[in-house]
């Protein structure tokens, strides 16, 4: 039976075929009818040859095709539409289908912040002033070391338990509630610095800094009836007095490594980073800023950060507070720029069409999305403040810092008022947790916040970056699947024509491991920097032999196969490595995304020079070199990463290696296997593909 | 076919190279705090192994503590590599990953052996002189590796495995061989899986898959011993293939020894392959030789395995008792589900919710369920002894309740061996992607579950949800499609007779 023969019966006999059982069976339904009535027709067919006729392919495949085929420019659409949709975030919220971005909301009952009166009122501002003051006279007479050694002594004669001094790094004591309560679950409230007489010299005259706050707050929870968990105050100097706090508090009792001994009182449920100073004269509160984000993405219960911002504004007007709040010039720029953009582009519509867009809902828009902005980034490149060294232990935490402005228009509070504001909120968030019984679970671990009382959970947001990754993954499908069905000129045989699936496969395969090995080798070997550019010397005529021979291998009787499987494997590769970021820290891999996306997807053999020329300018854009050394311009916390505060200056590429690797350290940040184990071999790979290394363009 | 031997073998020694690599560079340790319980279970893990075999060396049960559940004969096989140097075991589990390979080449050349046309043609001679007209179908599809006794009964399609067999197919139409034409080329239209799927590659194909799958790879390198099961339940399948009695008789006794709830039903494909073409009194008599020497054997290795353990100066029957109270001890616990720790299974999630009273019913019920399938399984594909063993293997690896990623490596590399059946399946390439991606995501989620505490275990348990549906809906469409083109073979006999007579 001939091609056109089966073509024939199945058109002409597929009506007959409708008793067959079921849908998959369609060939069987072809042969079983053709088998039933073909005796006639078969007899026409051998009389009259018929002509070539080309039956259309289902409506499915041809819908395929046109997809495929147009993979390039479709994946361009859908990039631009998940950035779209990113800015759309504000405004609507497309998987439930409202328009608005969703409120938050209080998951859990028990929370119920600010019900109950509290009676800290009693402890004034002036209290805590003069207690702060008390304690820095006393340590200024007992010299550099005495001001944890002062500290010990206040919290104890104001009834604390378990006073434990470490140095001058930290202090730590418990306040334990009346015989009766449930003591198992512990808070934990950090004040962050002042430890150091050095700093008292620059401290201004208004307000006062964490410690005094700290101590009002022990102050008026020490006469609380309410209080049902333990409480526990920590003055750590940095970051390091914290983690070094929080391992002993963890691992002290059976890491006899370990060489701080803390007092135990039970499981830390949650807790809060206090960050305040002085403010110097003239200057004003602006707000009180409230920072989430830790080291990785790692961000605590949505609940928790209501539970604050519900409490701030209750006490402190709607003006309160702001969620980062970039005070450092770098990372403030590319919110300066996102705004910019977003007026200019609100002011030529305005232009075009007077009246179309609301300049009261433009502003808005404008201010959420520059905060959108700021919440990303410091997600994607945290940690933002001293809460990332509790988060990791489960410890549901995040900073309150205030922020002092000189510009009277932003003025928000004096900064006595800000204080007050602060140990009022930190007190009723540890009523709140006071009263929660269990752990942190009800509300979204994962999230990003475009003002503080919205938020976009990760139902909405994970759609983005798939339309981000849409380019590669369409590359990917075009590859494996080609075209669908019999349609003019697209036969699947005829590219099949001499193409052998094994060596294509074994040899992309074998093209990335060699460049991902070589990623893997630097970070399994810290070789990060100077030191492992041997290596490279070493790889890399290893690597290019190899290439080689493979390339023979594989384009013996298929020409440009070898660059068109490494580059369908590469965009495999990097749709699974940012699907996986993307599930822990959404920004960065949205970030990565968009920065690399369509050059991965377009990358091809240059086929003149001025492409060639393009090809080249873009491939150094994505460069992971250009990354590390633009990394100081983008992350939050400078000092947390290894970099030097001043941020007007940008450290040399040695140093930014230096950062990268002493944040990968102290963090685990995935930054460093993100670069070095995705982004540098697939720089390498995208150059071999580019200079024709791996097959010149058909 | 040389060539492709040649290629095979090449592919077996560099995936061979490539684990062997990995293991030396430490990837047992990177993988044990990446995704460890996805790789190996407590009842496949070589680390639970070294617990066993340093507690019979103590003299006493190695069953102790929980912490080793597998057979008694794998201490015995890894107990010297372990005491004699380090690294030994891990050669031992690349070495039987490179034989699986090797073996899965050979069974599937042995199936795609060109057939002896001119005997069969001869025998068949016989009949047409005597007026009976041989079935067409039949004329191909009973070209298999030898002919057919006279007075074997022989049903419309043939009583053997002519899955690849490319000379049986030689004049089919499209349709009939592949379920597509040349109007739609649906269920073929990948580039890579038409290329992959080529009848004459499908040798390459399954050295490929089985060496560079990373379900394989991974649970080789992450230390998983059942592949030593699956090593003697395969040389079983292919000895019988062989018509070797002894060897698949030995094999499937010394599968049983590793693991005999998850291969006893192995049983019927092998008698069958080894009977098949020559009637029931040949069926009878396989049965009477093969299920004896498996059963000696399996009571052999399990009684010196449990030598020491043995009560000296016992009558026999007692000693009997100890040696299933001994392979109990360690099958107890995995009948019983004591052990619920998270794996990629489904089982673990379900008994954790299910209410005591109810949990023996299910127990019951969910192992009952996959033995139903067993006996129509064996009805359905008698005719093809090589694809029922598969279907069988890959149907105890989908429903054992604890479950690794090896089984999901080992239903890629057989579902390879029958590209014919795997064209017409639909769904392939999105059920495929459904299992790899869930598959990368479940060291995510468990790690945003249990170390992070972003995430909690329906988390994973989705994940694993998915990854089960996707991968059994692969079995299921696998099962059907092999049973439309049984029957599309059929009504093709059917029409070729009608036509011939019409003639």
């Amino acid at each position: 039976m001939t091609e056109s023969e089966g073509l024939r019966r199945r058109g002409t006999k597929a009506e007959e075929a409708s008793d067959a059982s079921t849908g998959d069976d369609k060939d069987h339904d072809a042969s079983t009818s053709t088998s039933t009535t073909s005796e006639g027709s078969e007899d026409a067919s051998k009389k009259m040859p018929a002509p070539e006729k080309v039956e259309r392919p289902p409506l499915q495949h041809r819908i395929a095709n046109a997809v495929l085929q147009r993979a390039g420019p479709l994946g361009v659409v859908l990039f631009l539409a998940g950035l779209i949709w990113v800015g759309l975030f504000p405004l609507v919220c497309i998987t439930t289908g409202e328009l608005k971005c969703r409120g938050t909301y209080f998951s859990e009952n028990a929370l119920s912040p600010g019900l109950g009166d509290i009676s800290s009122s009693a402890v004034s501002t002036r209290t805590m002033r003069e207690l702060e003051d008390e304690v820095f006279a006393a340590a200024l007479k007992a010299g550099d070391r005495g001001r944890t050694e002062i500290l010990a002594q206040s919290l104890e004669s104001l009834g604390l338990e378990d006073v434990h001094v470490e140095g001058n790094s930290h202090v730590s004591a418990v306040l334990r509630p009346h015989t009766g309560a449930d003591r198992r679950d512990a808070i934990i409230i950090v004040a962050q610095g002042h430890l150091s007489q050095k700093v008292d010299a620059e401290a201004g005259t208004q307000g006062c800094t964490s410690v005094g706050i700290v101590l009002g707050l022990a102050q008026a929870l020490v006469e609380a009836e309410w209080l049902s968990k333990n409480v526990v105050f920590l003055f750590a100097r940095d970051r390091k007095a914290v983690r070094a706090w929080t391992a002993a508090y963890h691992q002290g009792i059976h890491d006899s490594k370990s060489q701080v001994q803390v007092a135990h009182a039970g499981i830390l449920v949650g807790g809060l980073v206090l960050d305040a100073d002085r403010a110097p004269s003239g200057y004003f509160a602006e707000s009180i800023d409230v920072r989430v984000p830790g080291a990785n993405g790692l961000l605590p219960n949505l609940d928790l950060v209501n539970v604050v911002v519900h409490l701030l504004r209750a006490h402190g007007g709607s003006k309160a507070t702001e969620v980062m709040h970039f005070t450092s010039r770098s990372t403030a720029y590319w919110d300066n720029v996102l705004k910019d953009f977003v007026r200019t582009l609100g002011s030529q519509v305005q232009a075009l069409a007077p009246g179309a867009v609301d300049a009261f809902a433009l502003n808005q828009y404008t201010s959420r999305m520059g905060k959108l902005e700021r919440f990303m980034q410091s997600v994607a490149f945290g940690p933002t403040g001293l809460h990332a060294e509790l988060l990791p232990f489960d410890i549901h935490a995040l900073t309150l810092s205030t922020v002092y402005t000189k510009d009277p228009s932003r003025r928000w509070a004096a900064p006595e008022d800000a204080c007050r504001v602060m140990r009022q909120t930190a007190e009723h968030t540890i009523r709140s947790l006071s009263n929660l019984e269990e752990k942190f679970h009800q509300s979204y671990f994962l999230y990003v916040l475009p003002d503080v009382g919205l938020f976009v959970s990760i139902g909405e947001y994970s759609g983005s970056l798939v339309l981000v990754l849409a380019p590669l993954l369409l590359y990917f499908l075009r590859s494996i699947v080609g075209p669908q069905g019999r349609e003019p000129g697209h036969s699947s045989e005829s590219a099949l024509q001499g193409f052998d699936p094994v060596s294509a496969i074994v040899g992309a395969c074998a093209v990335l491991l060699t460049a991902g090995c070589f990623g893997g080798f630097l970070l399994s070997n810290d070789a990060i920097g100077l030191r492992g550019l041997h290596h490279v010397f070493l790889t890399g005529p290893v690597s290019f032999l190899f290439l080689l021979v493979i390339r023979r291998r594989v384009e013996a009787g298929c020409p440009g196969v070898l660059w068109k499987s490494v580059k369908a494997a590469l965009a495999l590769a990097l749709v699974v490595a940012h699907a996986m970021v993307g599930m822990v820290n959404y920004p960065l891999a949205l970030i990565s995304a968009c920065w690399t996306s369509l050059f991965y997807a377009h990358v091809r053999p240059a086929r003149s020079l001025f492409s060639g020329l393009c090809f080249f300018t873009w491939w150094i854009f994505v460069s992971p070199a250009l990354a590390a050394y633009a990394l100081p311009g983008l992350v939050v916390d400078r000092e947390a990463w290894g970099f030097s505060r001043e941020s007007s200056t940008m450290s040399s590429f040695a140093e930014n290696l230096e950062a990268l690797a002493s944040a990968y350290a102290q963090y685990g940040v995935m930054h460093v296997p993100l670069l070095l184990l995705v982004h540098m071999p697939a720089h390498l790979v995208s150059l071999a593909i580019l200079t024709g290394v791996l097959g010149r363009a058909e | 076919m040389g060539g492709a031997w040649e290629t095979a073998a090449w592919l077996t020694v560099a995936g061979g190279a490539l684990r062997w690599a990995i293991v030396q560079n430490g990837g047992a340790k990177a993988l044990a705090a990446v995704a460890r319980s996805e790789i190996v279970t407590a009842a496949s893990s070589l680390e639970a192994l070294r617990e066993g075999v340093f507690l019979k060396s103590l003299g006493r049960s190695p069953y102790e503590g929980a912490a080793y559940r597998a057979s008694p004969v794998l201490l015995d096989v890894f107990a010297p590599l372990l005491e004699a140097r380090s690294g030994a075991a891990e050669a031992l589990l690349v070495a039987v990953d490179m034989a699986i390979a090797l073996i899965l080449v050979a069974s599937t050349m042995a199936l795609m052996r060109p057939s002896k046309v001119q005997t069969e043609t001869s025998t068949r001679r016989g009949k047409a002189a005597a007026g009976e007209e041989a079935n067409p179908i039949e004329r191909r599809l009973t070209a298999e590796t030898e002919p057919i006794p006279p007075g074997a009964k022989v049903n419309n399609f043939g009583r053997t495995d002519f899955v690849n067999n490319l000379a049986i197919h030689e004049g089919l139409p499209l349709s009939v061989v592949e379920g597509t034409d040349a109007a739609s080329k649906a269920k073929a239209g990948s580039y890579v899986r038409m290329a992959l799927l080529a009848p004459q590659r499908a040798p390459v194909t399954v050295a490929l898959l089985y060496m560079f799958n990373p379900y394989s790879l991974l649970a080789c390198v992450g230390g998983n011993v059942s592949s030593l099961g699956t090593l003697a339940a395969l040389f079983a399948l292919w000895r019988a293939l062989r018509r070797d009695t002894l060897g698949a008789s030995l094999g499937i006794g010394a599968a049983l020894s590793v693991n005999p709830l998850q291969y006893s039903s192995l049983l019927i494909p092998v008698v069958l392959q080894l009977s098949h073409g020559r009637g029931y009194k040949s069926l009878l008599l396989t049965i009477a030789q093969v299920v004896p020497v498996a059963l000696l054997t399996l009571v052999g290795l399990v009684r010196y395995s449990l030598r020491e353990s043995l009560p000296k100066n016992t009558a026999a029957p007692k000693a009997m008792l100890a040696v299933e109270e001994s392979i109990y001890s360690g099958l107890l616990r995995e009948v019983d589900l004591s052990d619920l720790s998270p794996n990629v299974g489904l089982w673990w999630y379900f008994f954790v919710e299910v209410f005591e009273e109810a949990r023996s019913f299910f127990k019951i019920a969910f192992r009952a369920s996959p033995l139903l399938l067993v006996l129509p399984l064996s009805v359905s594909f008698s005719h093809r002894p090589q694809l029922l063993g598969h279907v069988l293997l890959v149907l105890a690896e989908l429903s054992k309740q604890y479950p690794d990623a090896s089984g999901i490596g080992l239903m890629l590399s057989l579902f390879a061996m029958h590209p014919l059946t795997v064209k017409r399946m639909p769904y392939v390439l999105p059920l495929a992607i459904g299992v790899l991606s869930t598959s990368i995501m479940l060291p995510v989620m468990r790690h945003m579950w249990l170390t992070v505490g972003s995430g909690n275990a329906n988390y994973y348990y989705f994940q694993t949800l998915i990854c089960q549906f996707c991968a059994t809906s692969l079995f299921v469409h696998f099962v059907r499609a092999t049973l439309v083109r049984d029957r599309v073979l059929a009504d093709h006999a059917e029409q070729e007779d009608r036509h011939r007579k019409n003639a």
